[in-house]
């Protein structure tokens, strides 16, 4: 903590939230907020509204830095996004104890784990699958789809970043690709992440205050909605996009200021299931490794991310769904690198339906407590609430295939085993809705990042404005 | 005596706020205890639960708290039961929350969920449903004597507040019901109960004869299902609209009729009854038949209750209400009641403020846990989650947990106030809420096109 402004005493019992402004840190306490589910009030400088945005007369800072310094500014950026040493981080850590569910342990591990993000090859793969060919972000590069002498440039956009908390590594996914794009981004923070996006634009100002990359950034937090300060910013004159990851509310409210000339990106709210084929059932080792490949994906950020598998469609007897069902219930009450063996118990609202669906057995049959220790419903129908908090809807069918119909537009991900049964499923999964499919364990894996499509679409393709020169240029 | 017959003779009298006995909490936790007693040979899911929490006595209130049911016990039925016409399995799920036995329904005889609601009421049972903001139906049991002491309990609350109704004559009034004449479920039953209670007979006007059908909200919440599911046709959708427009057509044909006789009648005393955002609507018809008020005549008297329920009416539409009708303190009640209630908690004349009735043990919680903030001694005003134990409901287990948020005076001034009064009610829905972001969602975004049930 060189160049910064260091943080005022604490003059209140509210949390300190500092915004980021083009890089540099602001600390203030004008607005106070109280988040209602975690408790914890926590204040915020006033909002600047002018500086939120960068004018359309001034160069964007890194139009002209070529994307081999953005890369090398962004690998130095992951090198010092060291939990040990990094005194952004331990302190944001520290914020985050405060206004999130997700616990110290999981916490430091998604901390510790994110700077993978910011591997020169995996940037580059993400370039390339994503815009083609590099040089089209430094520059106008000859583009003849018909023979035409024509000149394209992947040029930067102007973007607002709607962020969510659940699963705080989406903080450096966010950066990682907004830098890539070269544009210049305002992240408006959630609350339950009111830290981690800011903390690591501070230690890019550490790096370099004035470098482009660190100028294209700031982090601020207003309560999402407040049309006082989204009407006079959420504009075309200012932002060409909003990209808004998540939140049924966050993406509704965001459809009020689409229109020509503001786009919105959405990352919808999603479900996401498992399947689970008798074959693998057939054995008591088989049942073994299929409730562990299961557990670790209910576990994604204790069942908080959209990627969590909620309902599994399992084939078989009702003896071996009831092994499975047993074996994944121990699972879900173990530690895993991005989940807890203990959270906040379950949720009135689900603890009821689930009491009352017990006592419906053997039309329902109920394994594990409400505690937090993880719950399991096993129907041959799926259940009518929507299974949150370590509750997972085990649903027995007669086939995949059957199970294929609960597949809606609201699906994501689709954990399948064993492999073999992927060949015969994905086609219909696709038409149905899914987005992604995985073999069953593999929902959180470092393979998220570099090249892949997100939700159907190559985000930064989404993020970038495609201009076209068309004609000589000399 | 028993604790709980003191407080249930309490129905009968005029006055039971000032009848409660000076120990009332003592009285209550020991008929609370009388009830659970009674209802867990009855109700699966309550002896559940109090062998889960370990609650076998009820010393304090706390103990009660650890029974209280929610609007998705209620509800917790899988729809599948519905979409399937599982009538057997929705009887065996209305079994494990209801204390009478459910036997011998004949399914062959049930079709749509109207006749299995009309199989149940020929067992003397009665159905109360409310669809609150999820879309989906509660459904809550109702027997032959919370029928009856309902209607009781409605009166002696209006009366309690308002000093035309307790000097009108016997069925003395010509009555506006706003709301439907007949109904599957029980809540146009306790409306029209209470309408022939104080109305003069022939002279009872209802706000439609289309019958509140359940079957056309359950419909609803299955072409929703198909539309999420993607096995909805387009002209299936535009079906069930064009149905719905078709009834609400009616509903407001009748609706028209029935505002023109209600205008025609203004100087004749009159009685009112349903909710103020129906009111509401008897508002705005009247101005557009170019009425700048409509004043009652000063002995009429008027109950409506309710919130926004949704609708987009100004904040202070009770007051324009108040206003437009020219309502008086001695006419006008606005009581405070749910579904899930045996009655209603009366208005104090003229206040927005509550009498909570002796048989409702009032329990006020953190808005998002079990914290309970009115421990036994508790003094002055605490705010927080309305939660009950209604003592009188015999059909099912009294004790729920509901969306609003209220304010309890637990030391109210008032002459004659021996029990807490509530000062202020919010619905939690209405207030600012937290906007804590995740990317994982419910198929519910991305239905439109469904519909809302006229």
């Amino acid at each position: 903590m060189t160049k910064q402004e260091r943080p005022p005493e604490q003059q209140s019992s509210a949390l300190a939230v500092p915004h980021a402004i083009r890089g540099k840190l602001i600390y203030g306490s004008e607005n106070i907020y109280s988040s209602r589910d975690m408790g914890a009030d926590f204040a915020t400088p006033a909002l600047d509204a002018d500086a939120l945005i960068w004018s359309r007369r001034e160069p964007l800072p890194m139009l002209d830095t070529p994307l081999s310094e953005v890369m090398d500014f962004l690998v130095e950026l992951g090198q010092r996004l060291d939990f040990d040493r990094n005194a952004w981080l331990q302190q944001s850590f520290e914020g985050m104890r405060k206004v999130s569910a997700l616990g110290d342990r999981v916490l430091e591990n998604v901390y510790r784990d994110m700077s993978f993000m910011f591997e020169r090859k995996l940037m580059m793969a993400e370039v390339e699958a994503s815009i083609g060919d590099p040089a089209r972000l430094d520059g106008w590069v000859k583009h003849e789809p018909i023979g035409a002498p024509n000149h394209m440039r992947a040029f930067p956009p102007r973007i607002v970043h709607v962020m969510v908390g659940n699963a705080p590594s989406v903080a450096a996914l966010t950066i990682v690709r907004a830098a890539l794009t070269k544009g210049v981004h305002l992240l408006k923070l959630a609350s339950n992440d009111l830290f981690t996006p800011t903390a690591i634009i501070a230690t890019m100002a550490e790096i370099d205050a004035d470098h482009p990359v660190t100028r294209s950034f700031s982090a601020a937090y207003w309560r999402g909605g407040d049309s006082s300060i989204e009407r006079l910013i959420y504009q075309p004159q200012y932002f060409d996009k909003l990209v808004v990851w998540g939140g049924e509310s966050a993406v509704r409210n965001a459809l009020n200021y689409v229109g020509p000339g503001f786009e919105l990106v959405a990352f919808d709210p999603k479900v996401s299931i498992s399947m689970i084929g008798a074959e693998a059932l057939a054995t008591p080792e088989g049942i073994a490794d299929a409730a562990e490949r299961a557990g670790l994906d209910v576990m994604a950020f204790d069942q908080d991310a959209c990627s969590a598998s909620r309902y599994q469609f399992v084939e078989g007897s009702e003896e071996a769904v009831d092994a499975y069902c047993a074996a994944l219930v121990t699972e879900l009450g173990k530690d895993h690198r991005y989940g807890n063996a203990k959270i906040e118990p379950t949720p009135d609202a689900i603890r009821e339906e689930v009491d009352v669906l017990r006592s419906l057995e053997p039309i329902y049959r109920v394994f594990g407590k409400p505690d937090g220790t993880g719950l399991i419903v096993r129907s041959d129908e799926p259940v009518s609430f929507h299974p949150d908090r370590k509750t997972v809807n085990v649903v027995m069918v007669p086939s995949l295939e059957d199970a294929v119909s609960h597949v809606t537009v609201a699906t994501q991900t689709v954990g399948i085993y064993p492999p073999s049964r992927k060949p015969g499923l994905r086609d219909a999964l696709a038409s149905a809705g899914a987005q992604r499919l995985v073999t069953l364990g593999r929902v959180i894996s470092t393979d998220t990042f570099g090249g892949q499509p997100h939700d159907a679409i190559f985000p930064m393709h989404r993020m970038m404005k495609w201009i076209i020169d068309e004609g000589e240029d000399a | 005596m028993s604790a709980l017959k003191q407080l249930l003779d309490l129905v009968w009298v005029d006055d039971p706020h000032a009848a409660a006995p000076k120990n009332l909490l003592e009285v209550q936790l020991a008929a609370a205890q009388e009830r659970l007693d009674q209802r867990r040979k009855e109700i699966r899911v309550l002896d559940q639960r109090a062998t889960d929490r370990g609650v076998d006595r009820i010393e304090k209130l706390e103990d009660i708290v650890s029974l209280l049911f929610s609007d998705a016990t209620y509800k917790s039925y899988p729809d599948s039961f519905l979409d399937q016409s599982r009538w057997d399995r929705m009887t065996q799920w209305f079994q494990t929350l209801s204390s009478d036995k459910l036997t011998g329904l004949d399914f062959s005889k049930i079709e749509i969920i109207d006749d299995w609601l009309a199989e149940l009421r020929k067992r003397g049972i009665y159905v109360n449903s409310s669809s609150g903001t999820s879309g989906k139906n509660s459904f809550l049991s109702m027997n032959q004597a919370d029928v009856d002491v309902a209607v009781q309990l409605m009166v002696q609350a209006a009366k309690f507040t308002s000093s035309s109704l307790r000097e009108a004559e016997p069925e003395s009034f010509a009555v506006f019901v706003l709301g439907p004449s007949t109904g599957s479920y029980s809540g146009a039953l306790r409306s029209r109960l209470f309408a022939e209670a104080i109305g003069r007979p022939g002279d009872i006007h209802y706000m439609s004869h289309v019958p509140q059908r359940a079957q056309d909200a359950t419909d609803l919440g299955k072409l929703n299902r198909a539309i999420a599911a993607g096995t909805a046709k387009p002209s299936e959708i535009q079906a069930v609209q064009e149905q719905s427009r078709i009834r609400s057509a009616q509903v407001r044909a009748d609706f028209e009729k029935m505002v023109n006789t209600f205008l025609s009648r203004l100087d004749e005393p009159v009685a009112v009854l349903g909710l103020s955002t129906i009111l509401w609507q008897v508002k705005e018809m009247a101005e557009a038949r170019g009425l700048k008020s409509a004043k009652l005549h000063p002995d009429s008297f008027v109950s409506v209750s309710g919130g926004k329920k949704g609708t987009s009416v100004p904040p202070d539409f009770n007051q324009q209400l108040i206003d437009f009708f020219g309502m008086t303190d001695r006419m006008y009640t606005n009581p405070y009641g749910m579904t899930e209630l045996s009655g209603c908690c009366a208005m104090l004349p003229g206040k927005a403020n509550w009498a909570l009735p002796p048989w409702i043990v009032p329990i006020v919680l953190e808005a998002t846990d079990e914290t309970l903030l009115n421990p036994e001694g508790t003094m002055g005003i605490v705010t927080g989650r309305f939660a009950f134990l209604d003592l009188l409901v015999e059909g099912r287990w009294g004790g729920l947990v509901t969306g609003d948020q209220v304010a309890v005076d637990f030391s109210p001034s008032e002459a004659g106030m021996n029990v807490p009064v509530i000062r202020r009610v919010d619905r939690y829905k209405d207030l600012p809420g937290d906007d804590k972001a995740t990317c994982a969602g419910t198929i519910d975004a991305y239905v439109r096109g469904a519909l809302e049930v006229a």
